[in-house]
């Protein structure tokens, strides 16, 4: 698994960090849906580029961190698009005298598009604190229900990955890493069968201890968000700059330009 | 003249899967005083504490204030009684520390102003005051545990429950947390082994075995007493036998 | 074990749009149905559980030297729990497995839980009750998960070339890609069929209570796997394969393809752009470009299921020759 620590540069500070979780989301959302909709022979223009960089540059991102992190959740969709030059072999003149299959260009232009929105995805996912984020979708919508579910995930993410290592761990103490296969899967599900127990009673006691403290079923955070004049600055901006991308070519025809 | 805060009259409990885990419980606590509750693993201590807490319900009566213990009825009684878990990553479930110490407030109905309040109180009595933005899960065990304390003195409750406070802690941490609790002036029942714990900071213990309270008294007559305590699979603490 | 997320840019505005609304309705009615509202214990749990799979999938079953598998989830918990709660467990990880790890696009999201939850589990769920009966014995058991986990994770998976050609972005043929797609999930699902198995009847022997009303239904699993069953799997799901490749290789007629009609409309567009000059040449260039001909393709089919099926029976001798070595198992 690819789960690495990814959480901890959304506990730095920057400009970008200080936004409002929804004008983030709503942002890399407008951009996503931008970046889908261009036609599957058109290469996104370099002005794409522009959104997450200055997400990522001005979120202190590592950009090699981002590199690396789209290259281990690409393999499936590279599969997939390496085979749109086989076939689809429609023409497609790139310039007046080169010409190549459509599916190269289909091909080039996904995997642009790829890079871009996930390069995206992970600015606003390494600049928002989870739970922040959490309060932005259900702020913005995202039923109050899953939201709570996914608050009380992550609060448990950590503590059974840990749990699950150690159980690992000693299992290891005793086969080394080795023995027959069959063994080998019934130890591991042994193991998957414990956590499974450990996690029933982890939750029964989460649910006392909120219980002995009241718990309706309803759960308020204190913090509430707090919109403010930079994220409109953000919104509006990235608006614009959308329209322009997207339909700038229009707009120039429509003003005669 | 001592005020009664707390009586269980024949208490029984049995678990799903039949586990009779309270055979006839009867323990009576004032106001004020500071209780420790000791007896072997699997005696019941922590399923009395779940019972007196009103998460629990067995047969017998459990009164607190003169006001009965029922499912129906805790909405009143909620915030008379806390229970601190053992384990922090049981007691601490929100997303920031402050949330977490607001949990319970805003469960009792509270406004923002007093639900502040209550925040920053619990936060300086346990010294977590500059700590209230971190996730508890980021915290150390000994500061968890601060924290889970916290959790429950933000409610106020008239008697503050501890299952096992200082297991997992180093022995700084454990002192540390030995001083907090002594600069408290809640009514407390502590479930716990530690004797030195104890020791320090109750002045009555029960003891409890095979879901019963087999003896109650000054710490220092039960702790120290051997037979009874070898009876019931303890150690006598050191510092009372003589 | 491999788990496909689809990404944002395989598919159309309209067509994620659409997918994300059925999810969202979908799980409206599964959170209706597990009565969330009404009984607050469930969602902290429906919230561990979800980091209980994630936790899980830390645990490797492992397959040859160097690769292994892992737990995926969704038709063990909707036999564990019931497709509704089990349907939203697996949207939870699905959406953190967005957000934190970035795999699969927010806007892909409605595709992915569509395919990597709701199907497997309610289908799953169906299946499984509808095959297991009301007192079955280990074998019939066995029978039940095998179906749900193969039926329901293939089907999940067979969604993905539908809704990539209906998006019509990525020129994949659909007939060659659902094959990829039912050959590799055939491989998957046997994994996780058997893993399911083996869990259920971890819990059916050392805590059957907490399994509440489907414990006596999967008591006999305690039993164990026997190793007819494993084989006699490892051979359904190399027919199937073998059926799914000579399918491939024999390069049938794509019936499936004039399901979307985009291929022409596109074409157009840019046929009608190019002088008749540029076209000439261009059909000449891109013949030289192209990295693989038609004809090779069929070939390279033939390779990957060669290669495919050598892996199974390898992997088969492998479990074979564990299993008489060591039949204690360490787990007790
Ligand atoms: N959830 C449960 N289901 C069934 N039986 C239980 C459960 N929890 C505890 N028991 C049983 O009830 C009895 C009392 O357990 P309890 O946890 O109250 O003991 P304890 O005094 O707190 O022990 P320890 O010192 O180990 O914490 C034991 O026999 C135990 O096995
Ligand atoms: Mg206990």
């Amino acid at each position: 698994m690819h789960h690495h620590y990814i959480d901890r540069f959304a506990y730095q500070d920057s400009p970008i960090h200080r936004l409002d979780p929804r004008a983030k989301i709503l942002t890399v959302l407008a951009y996503s849906m931008v970046l889908i909709s261009l036609h599957r022979y058109q290469i996104p223009s370099p002005g794409y580029l522009i959104f997450p960089f200055v997400l990522l540059v001005l979120g202190n991102i590592s950009l090699l961190f981002v590199a690396k992190h789209i290259l281990i959740v690409s393999p499936f969709i590279v599969c997939l698009v390496a085979f749109s030059p086989i076939f689809d072999k429609t023409p497609c003149p790139i310039t007046e005298s080169i010409v190549i299959g459509g599916g190269w260009v289909t091909a080039i232009s996904i995997m642009i598009r790829f890079v871009l929105g996930m390069g995206a995805l992970v600015a606003l996912a390494s600049t928002t604190r989870f739970p922040e984020l959490l309060k932005g979708f259900e702020k913005l919508g995202v039923p109050r229900l899953l939201v709570t579910q996914l608050r009380f995930l992550y609060r448990y993410l950590f503590l059974l990955v840990d749990q699950a290592m150690h159980l690992r761990q000693a299992r290891r103490a005793r086969d080394a890493g080795r023995g027959p296969l069959s063994s080998r899967w019934h130890s591991s599900a042994g193991l998957v069968g414990v956590l499974f127990l450990r996690t029933l009673e982890q939750a029964e006691h989460t649910h006392l201890a909120m219980m002995a403290r009241g718990y309706d079923g309803t759960i308020q955070l204190l913090k509430q968000l707090r919109w403010q004049r930079r994220d409109w600055i953000l919104l509006v901006v990235t608006a614009g700059y959308l329209v322009v991308l997207r339909w700038g070519n229009y707009l120039g025809d429509f003003f005669g330009v | 003249m001592s005020e009664l805060l707390l009586e269980v009259e024949g208490l029984y409990y049995k678990y799903d899967d039949g586990t009779q885990a309270l055979c006839g419980v009867d323990l009576k606590i004032d106001r004020g005083e500071t209780i420790a509750l000791v007896g072997p693993n699997g005696s019941g201590k922590s399923t009395l504490l779940m019972c007196l807490s009103g998460l629990y319900f067995g047969q017998g009566t459990v009164r607190i204030d003169g006001m009965e213990m029922t499912k129906s009825g805790m909405k009143e009684i909620r915030g008379r009684v806390g229970l601190v878990f053992q384990s922090p990553d049981d007691q601490l479930f929100m997303p920031t520390l402050a949330d977490d110490l607001a949990f319970g407030p805003i469960n009792l109905g509270y406004d923002r102003a007093k639900v502040q309040e209550r925040i920053d109180d619990a936060a300086s009595q346990m010294q977590l005051s500059d700590m209230l933005d971190r996730a508890p899960y980021h915290l150390s065990m000994g500061q968890k545990r601060n924290a889970s304390i916290a959790t429950v003195l933000a409610m106020q409750p008239s008697l503050l429950m501890m299952d096992e406070p200082s297991s997992n802690l180093d022995p700084r941490s454990r002192r540390r947390l030995i001083e907090v609790l002594e600069s408290l002036d809640t009514t407390m029942l502590i479930a716990s082994h530690d004797l030195a714990l104890i020791g320090r900071l109750c002045k009555r213990t029960a003891l409890i075995d095979e879901g019963q309270i087999v003896a109650d008294g000054p710490t220092a007559d039960i702790l120290g007493n051997r037979t009874l305590m070898e009876e019931h699979g303890l150690e006598v603490w050191p510092e009372t036998a003589g | 074990m491999l788990a496909m997320h689809m990404a944002n840019e395989l598919l159309t505005p309209a067509v994620a749009v659409a997918l994300i609304l059925f999810a969202a309705a979908a799980l409206a009615l599964a959170s209706r149905q597990t009565r969330l509202r009404f009984d607050p214990a469930k969602v902290p749990l429906m919230g561990v559980l979800g980091a209980f799979v994630f936790a899980a999938q830390m645990i490797n079953f492992p397959i040859l030297p160097g690769t292994s598998g892992h737990l995926g989830g969704g038709v063990l918990l909707a036999i564990l729990l019931g497709p509704h709660a089990a349907t939203l467990v697996m949207a939870s990880i699905l959406i953190v497995q967005c957000l934190i790890f970035q795999d699969g696009g927010l806007l892909a999201l409605g595709a992915n839980i569509i395919n990597l939850g709701i199907v497997p589990c309610y289908l799953g769920y169906i299946l499984f009750h509808g095959i297991a009966g009301a007192a079955p014995k280990a074998g019939r058991i066995y029978l039940a998960v095998f179906a749900a986990t193969m039926i329901g994770m293939v089907a999940g998976a067979v969604l993905v070339p539908f809704e990539v050609s209906i998006s019509g972005v990525a020129s994949v043929p659909i007939t060659e890609f659902l094959l990829v797609m039912i050959g590799l999930h055939l491989l998957v699902a046997l994994g996780e069929a058997i893993i399911t198995f083996l869990i259920v009847g971890y819990l059916c022997k050392v805590r059957p209570q907490v399994l509440g009303a489907v414990a006596d239904k999967l008591s006999a699993a305690g039993k164990g796997l026997s190793s007819g069953a494993v084989i006699g799997s490892v051979l359904v799901v190399a027919l199937l394969l073998g059926g799914v490749f000579s399918l491939f290789a024999s390069g049938s007629p794509d019936a499936l393809e004039s399901i979307t009609s985009l291929e022409d409309d596109t074409s157009k567009v840019l046929v009608k752009q190019n002088p008749d000059e540029l076209t000439a040449k261009a059909t000449e260039l891109q013949e030289r470009i192209a990295f693989l001909p038609d004809y090779r393709w069929t070939s390279f089919s033939g390779m990957v299921g060669t290669i495919v099926t050598l892996l199974v029976v390898w992997g088969i001798s492998r479990i074979l020759r564990g299993r008489n070595k060591h039949v204690a198992q360490i787990t007790d």
